[in-house]
């Protein structure tokens, strides 16, 4: 992995800035100190957070979460929209149902799993699974769909069927599509386990932004806030636009060339 | 198979090939009885005018396409499906970009369970023979397009059918890359003496590849006229001999492209 | 610009933020947020429930904005104890009625600056209801259960915890074996109904409410923990400043509020009626008399703060430990000079 030092200092740089700008606004007293805590106070509650070990057994809960919640979203959504191929007619009414639920808020779909499925793992799973799993049946769809006709013509002339076509045509021919679709899916899911976690959980990330507004610690709230921002970018950035990058340039999508 | 009695092999024969489109909200036939026989080892050359339905022949005879009527008989049997032994060279070439060169190529050898070490040897070899050696661990995307359609060649060789199929193969690349493709197309028919249908607007082209050239007649097309092309190979296309190969040929395409041009829309 | 300059201006910030932060320790050297509040407003924050009692009539009816007279009053609805909190260090209300232990939190947070107790509200009206078929028939029977607060820190929270502690319970995340999950009280009743949890600590009229929908009992009535009964559930808070800057305008609401108080209590059954009227034009619902009866038959309407019920439920909130590392003095958070001498006027006895 090439690291540029420039790009490094320039991220450093803003960053110090970032901390120089509001400290200076916490100085001139702008907005109560109660409400607005210095960074200092947010390393201290960091510092708390990491030493009583709170703040891994949070990142722990709600990645597992997350990850179980996503990989059952991408399992399901996968087959959906597998279906909506094979069965035109659900394909169309479950292609506009899908797009009316793509943007549904995550938060929203909370009382409805506190009733439906309960105020424990399963329910927090079910709203991760909800806010997600339409970006992978869409992405499914349309991918499949878009596959150039004249690739499946080649391979089904060179011997191709059933399932050697699905596995060596179907899905690395959708798969930069695909990708797209996931890592949307996976912000979603995101938004909606952390949502979850403040609203129906007693543990977690999420739960931890919670505790800190429930007893007003600014500090903590903003260490939270700080954790799920990193959390988010470093997935993002690490793991899924790599793996993008990397299947786009295999194909000659990428920018740089 | 050899029937006894026969002293030529039909390789391939196409029988009364009717099609239909459906176009806006009328259906418009485009292929109205195509009869065709073609030997073994022969390389047919197919021109008509545009739109004709030239590659939608083609097509229904490698078993991508329905026809509506007629039947496509190889080596004597009806075929309806797509078979690795009818294989289809596309326009573009249709390479996978996810996969490299010779793994394109292995393609079709992979679906039918050749194991791994036969199918790199056998992809070595059609690369070797395309002069595409030294790519064969790049993607599909550092390729030129004369590049991409000799990867195709080679992928269709690679699966060693009975009868290649070719639909205006040459037609996206520039004069010189045809021009030797067109060299490169003669050589290899001689060592594989496989049997080829070639699908081409180009007459030049098609009278320098086929042992004979079919025309196909405007829209709704039967074969009009089919001109045998009894020369020395190889044949270079500025050889001024072709021309009165090339006469005949117009001869009879020229009336149909103007016919045609007065069906446009 | 090279990296390295880049760098070393990085370093030069990051080293001064962290300079001044331990010099100062965190004082803000001067505070823009002086804006002096204007006397002819008066922004008083309350929740809709039975112990706001006072508020949803006062403010509803217009007896409040009468006693107020000039000053505009303006009430904002909310439906927890940090928002409201929130909203008065934000400055955006000036007092408010609110719960003991989101006022406690407040004062501590803001190192005793911030807010004053002007007056009690409520006293009693809580209850640790458990379902009947939860196999809790003693305080033997708590293992593996799980039970429910209306929010973290709140004061049914504590109370509930404090009770587990003293019968030698840990919670789950202390690593013992009963669960407290804090979940609104609306949502306490459906998990009731659903048999998710077994119990939970509530305030009226949730208590009421759970015994007569969900198949439940009083385990324990929160006034048998405290002497006389008595133990604060609401009361006012004011933002200190607003006290300072205008006690008149603070003095007038403590008489409408005593007034308030003395009405309900003299009018017990009209008061009901009066009460889930304001109450529907606030949340367009109202409890069902036989719940509001039940209700405040466990609780008091008053103007008495139960002093020592606050500082024993704080402490109880350090020993759970919701308060921080060291034991919180919060030995001034109660102003009742304008209580008392409103009192005093009135004839009645004052507040020690």
């Amino acid at each position: 992995m090439k690291i540029d030092l420039d790009d490094v200092a320039n991220a450093v740089l803003f960053f110090a800035v970032f901390i120089g700008i509001w400290q200076l606004v916490f100085v001139l007293g702008i907005w109560p100190k109660v409400s607005l805590p210095s960074p200092y106070a947010v390393a201290e509650s960091f510092a708390e957070v990491i030493l009583n070990y709170t703040l891994f057994k949070g990142i722990g809960i709600t990645l597992g979460r997350l990850v179980i919640g996503f990989l059952i979203s991408i399992a399901l959504g996968t087959v959906i929209g597998l279906a909506m191929i094979k069965f035109k007619g659900f394909g169309k009414t479950m292609s506009s149902f899908s797009a009316g639920l793509l943007s549904f808020p995550s938060i929203a779909w909370v009382p409805f799993s506190i009733l439906l499925i309960g105020f424990n793992d399963a329910g927090i799973l079910f709203v991760v699974i909800m806010s997600s799993i339409f970006s992978i049946t869409i992405s499914t769809y349309s991918s499949v769909r878009n596959i150039p006709p004249i690739y499946i013509d080649a391979a089904r002339n060179m011997g191709a069927k059933g399932l050697s076509l699905f596995l060596h045509l179907t899905i690395p021919a959708a798969t930069p599509s695909l990708i797209i679709g996931i890592r949307q899916g996976w912000s979603f899911a995101w938004h909606a386990i952390i949502g979850a976690e403040i609203l129906m959980s007693i543990v977690g990330l999420g739960h931890i932004l919670s505790v800190g507004r429930e007893f007003q610690d600014m500090g903590l709230v903003i260490a939270s806030m700080i954790t799920i921002f990193t959390i988010g970018l470093l997935v993002d950035r690490l793991l899924l636009f790599k793996l993008e990058e990397k299947v786009r340039s295999r194909w000659g999508l990428s920018s740089d060339r | 198979m050899l029937y006894a009695g026969d002293f030529q092999l039909t390789k391939l024969e196409a029988k009364n090939i009717t099609k239909y489109f459906q176009h806006e909200n009328h259906r418009i036939k485009a292929l109205d009885g195509i009869n065709l026989k073609v030997e073994a080892g022969e390389f047919v050359c197919i021109v008509g005018p545009s739109g004709c339905g030239k590659s939608t022949f083609l097509r229904i005879v490698s078993g991508l396409e329905t026809k509506e009527e007629g039947e496509v008989l190889f080596d004597g049997k009806p075929v309806n499906t797509t078979s690795p032994e009818r294989i289809l060279v596309f326009q573009e070439g249709a390479l996978f970009p996810w996969l490299t060169v010779s793994d394109n190529v292995e393609f079709g050898l992979k679906m039918a369970g050749v194991p791994k070490d036969e199918r790199r040897e056998i992809s070595s070899r059609y690369l070797d023979m395309m002069q595409l050696t030294k790519f064969a661990n790049s993607y599909t995307y550092q390729l030129s397009t004369g590049m991409k359609q000799r990867v195709a060649i080679a992928r269709a060789l690679a699966m060693d059918p009975d009868v290649l199929l070719m639909d205006e193969p040459f037609a996206a690349l520039d004069a010189q890359t045809r021009d030797l493709l067109l060299v490169e197309m003669q050589l290899i028919w001689e060592r594989t003496k496989k049997t080829i249908i070639f699908v081409t607007h180009n007459v030049a082209e098609a009278v320098v590849l086929g042992t004979k050239v079919v025309v196909f007649s405007n829209r709704p097309s039967v074969v009009k006229k089919e001109v045998v092309i009894d020369y020395r190979r190889p044949r270079l296309v500025e050889d001024q001999n072709l021309a009165k190969f090339q006469q005949d040929v117009m001869k009879e395409l020229k009336p149909e492209v103007k016919a045609g041009s007065k069906n446009k829309p | 610009m090279n990296p390295k300059i880049k760098f070393a201006i990085a370093g030069a910030i990051i080293a001064s933020v962290i300079a001044v932060s331990l010099a100062s320790n965190s004082e803000s050297l001067f505070s823009l947020n002086d804006t002096t509040t204007t006397a002819d407003v008066v922004r008083i924050g309350y929740f809709p429930n039975i112990n706001h009692a006072q508020a949803v009539i006062g403010l509803g009816n217009g007896n409040f904005q009468k006693a107020l007279g000039n000053v505009k009053v303006e009430p904002q609805i909310f439906n927890a104890g940090p928002s409201a909190i929130e909203a008065l260090f934000a400055n955006q209300i000036d007092v408010t009625y609110i719960g003991p232990n989101p006022a406690i939190n407040g004062y501590i947070k803001s190192d005793g600056e911030s807010l004053r107790i002007i007056s009690g509200a409520a006293s009693g009206g809580a209850v640790f209801v458990v379902r009947n078929d939860a196999g809790i028939n003693s305080v033997e029977d708590f293992s593996g259960k799980k039970f429910s607060s209306p929010q973290l820190g709140n004061t049914q929270d504590v109370a509930l915890r404090a009770y587990l502690l003293k019968n030698g319970y840990k919670t789950t995340e202390n690593g013992g074996n009963v669960e407290v999950i804090p979940v609104k009280n609306a949502d306490i009743l459906t998990l009731m109904l659903k048999k998710e949890i077994d119990g939970a600590w509530v305030p009226e009229p949730w208590g009421a409410k759970i015994i007569k929908e969900a198949n439940s009992r009083i385990f324990v009535d929160e006034r048998d923990l405290w002497p006389q009964g008595k133990f604060v559930t609401a009361h006012i808070v004011v933002s200190t400043k607003y006290l300072q800057n205008h006690p008149d305008v603070i003095k007038k609401l403590l008489v409408a509020h005593v007034d308030q108080t003395q009405w309900i209590n003299q009018n017990k059954e009209e008061s009901f009626k009066v009460f889930n009227a304001e109450l529907e034009k606030i949340t367009s619902k109202t409890i069902p008399e036989d719940e509001l009866q039940e209700a405040f038959s466990r609780m008091e309407i008053t103007y008495d703060p139960v002093k020592e019920s606050l500082f024993k439920s704080a402490s109880d909130a350090f020993d759970i430990g919701f308060l921080g590392d060291t034991r919180p003095d919060i030995s001034k958070i109660y102003d009742l000079k304008l209580l008392n001498e409103v009192l005093e006027e009135k004839g009645l006895e004052q507040i020690p």
